[in-house]
């Protein structure tokens, strides 16, 4: 009877620690899970073992986090029930190539509906001090805090317009940036993942490319050179798209290149991003000297750009219109200015 | 250790509880002098305890908690972790009554996915409750019974539920 009773006073101790450890998990406490979890798992506790992994895997331990797979799984618990670091980088890769040609938008809520309408300046203000804190003292020192200003700006998606979508994927590629800082791959991974939704958006595609350069560099930091090319080989070709979001032209014939190459990826439904393509072709063949061909794409944007109402789109065929003035293109000039008589 | 209080409802509680915790854990097992034992060690737990485990929600689902701990520990420790029953001849299947046949199916399903199939449908456990007892996560309940169900389909052949 006292080995019976002496055995199950240390299963319940044991448990406990389970419980310990799930608490830790939910409250973001990963190491000190871990902590929890291995106990459990060596006692063969319920699905402690599983739990352990998934942990191990999300804070980047992944060999420690295969063993207890491995046993898990030998243990008779479904193996899709933890996502292995290769996995989720797979994950994130498909969502980042369609993200390139265009396709999610948004697949999750806000934990809550938005209370007011935020300011986004204050927004951008708020990201900008949590970045400055990252690059001071690192990621752990601030990781929470990006947390909780994602959680508290996350909201605003549900309201806003491309610059709002903007400024939460700002506050999501920070949240992701300290996660991986702060030693926690598998956070920093859903906060890329949707920064790069809202930025495609957005159709901000400089932020795309700094995000999937972030993720790139976690990879090789990760020891996963294979895939963090293959998040740079993708950042560089949104890259090469953001030419369409620069108000000075610095090298028309490199952007003429690029740009003429994704023109023809945009599908019929991404109006904006072709209308602001097809301008920013105009805008570089005209600064490249050839007013004719400038003419010809600034008409095809301002057909494109018909039915849209974008201040953006609207900037940039202003700034248009002023280079094909200064250029002494008055047939593109006039051609422009129909749309704003228009839309007043 | 000082001797429990005096009853004060574990009687009643041992008579009810007793034939449940045996039932499910021969579904879980096959080895009936095992679980007899644990059965009973469970319930010799839960008399010390009785002064905390009678006023629970659920005291039976505390003590199947420990039964199936034990269970296992033994099976550990004999090396004889929860065996895949042999699979029978449609023949035998057809001569036992129903009930033989759900519990035969049963012990045919992989050990973790018997556990959660067994206290869902033999006690009709709800998947928090079963979480609970057998200390894993609701996710993990979630996976393990859609697939024991399909297990079990496959196996009795064909058939819902």
């Amino acid at each position: 009877m006292s080995e019976l009773l002496r055995e199950f006073e240390f299963d319940e101790e044991v448990e406990r620690t389970y419980r310990a450890g799930e608490a830790a998990e939910r409250a973001g406490r990963l190491r000190e899970a871990a902590v929890c979890f291995r106990v459990a798992a060596d006692q063969q506790l319920g699905d402690a073992a599983v739990r352990l992994a998934r942990v191990l895997f999300t804070l980047g331990e992944a060999t420690e986090a295969a063993h207890w797979h491995r046993l898990a799984v030998a243990d008779g618990f479904a193996e899709d029930l933890v996502e292995s670091d290769v996995q989720a980088r797979q994950r994130f890769l498909e969502h980042a190539a369609r993200i390139i040609v265009g396709a999610p938008t948004f697949d999750w809520l806000p934990a809550s509906p938005p209370v007011v309408r935020m300011d986004i300046q204050r927004i951008q203000a708020r990201t900008r001090a949590l970045r400055s804190l990252d690059q001071r003292y690192g990621g752990m020192a601030c990781h929470s805090a990006v947390a909780k200003h994602v959680a508290a700006v996350e909201p605003q998606i549900m309201l806003g317009d491309a610059e709002t979508w903007t400024a939460v994927a700002e506050a999501h590629e920070l949240a992701g940036w300290t996660a991986f800082d702060s030693g926690m791959p598998g956070v920093a991974l859903p906060h890329f993942e949707r920064a790069l939704t809202l930025a495609r958006q957005a159709e901000d595609e400089e932020l795309i490319a700094s995000v999937l350069t972030r993720a790139g560099r976690m990879f090789l930091h990760h020891n996963a050179p294979e895939d963090a090319l293959k998040a740079f080989q993708l950042g560089f070709v949104a890259a090469h798209n953001s030419w369409t979001d620069h108000r000075t032209l610095p090298d028309p014939q490199t952007a003429i290149t690029s740009l003429t190459t994704n023109i023809e990826t945009y599908r019929a439904e991404q109006v904006r991003a072709r209308a602001i393509a097809l301008t920013a072709l105009a805008r570089n063949h005209l600064a490249a000297g050839d007013v004719d061909t400038a003419s010809v794409f600034g008409a095809r944007a301002v057909a494109a750009a018909a039915t849209l109402r974008s201040a953006r789109v609207d900037d940039q065929l202003r700034w248009l219109a002023e280079e094909a003035r200064a250029a002494g293109a008055s047939a593109l000039v006039e051609h422009i200015s129909t749309r704003f008589a228009r839309c007043v | 250790m000082s001797t429990p209080e005096p009853d004060q409802g574990f009687a009643e509680f041992f008579r009810t509880c007793l034939p449940v915790v045996t039932r499910t854990l021969t579904a879980l097992s096959g080895d009936t002098r095992v679980v007899e034992d644990v059965a009973q060690d469970a319930l010799l737990i839960a008399r010390h305890r009785w002064g905390d485990v009678r006023s629970y929600d659920k005291p039976e689902a505390w003590v199947l908690k420990v039964a199936i701990r034990l269970l296992r520990r033994w099976q550990r420790q004999h090396r004889q972790e929860t065996p895949l029953v042999a699979v029978p001849t449609a023949d035998a299947v057809d001569r036992v009554h129903e009930v033989e046949a759900v519990h035969s199916a049963l012990r045919r399903l992989s050990p973790r996915h018997r556990e959660v199939v067994a206290l869902h449908h033999l006690l009709g456990y709800p998947v928090s409750e079963i979480a609970a007892v057998l200390v894993v996560s609701e996710s993990t309940v979630r996976t393990h019974l859609t697939r024991g169900r399909a297990e079990l389909r496959r196996i009795l052949g064909g058939s819902d539920e």
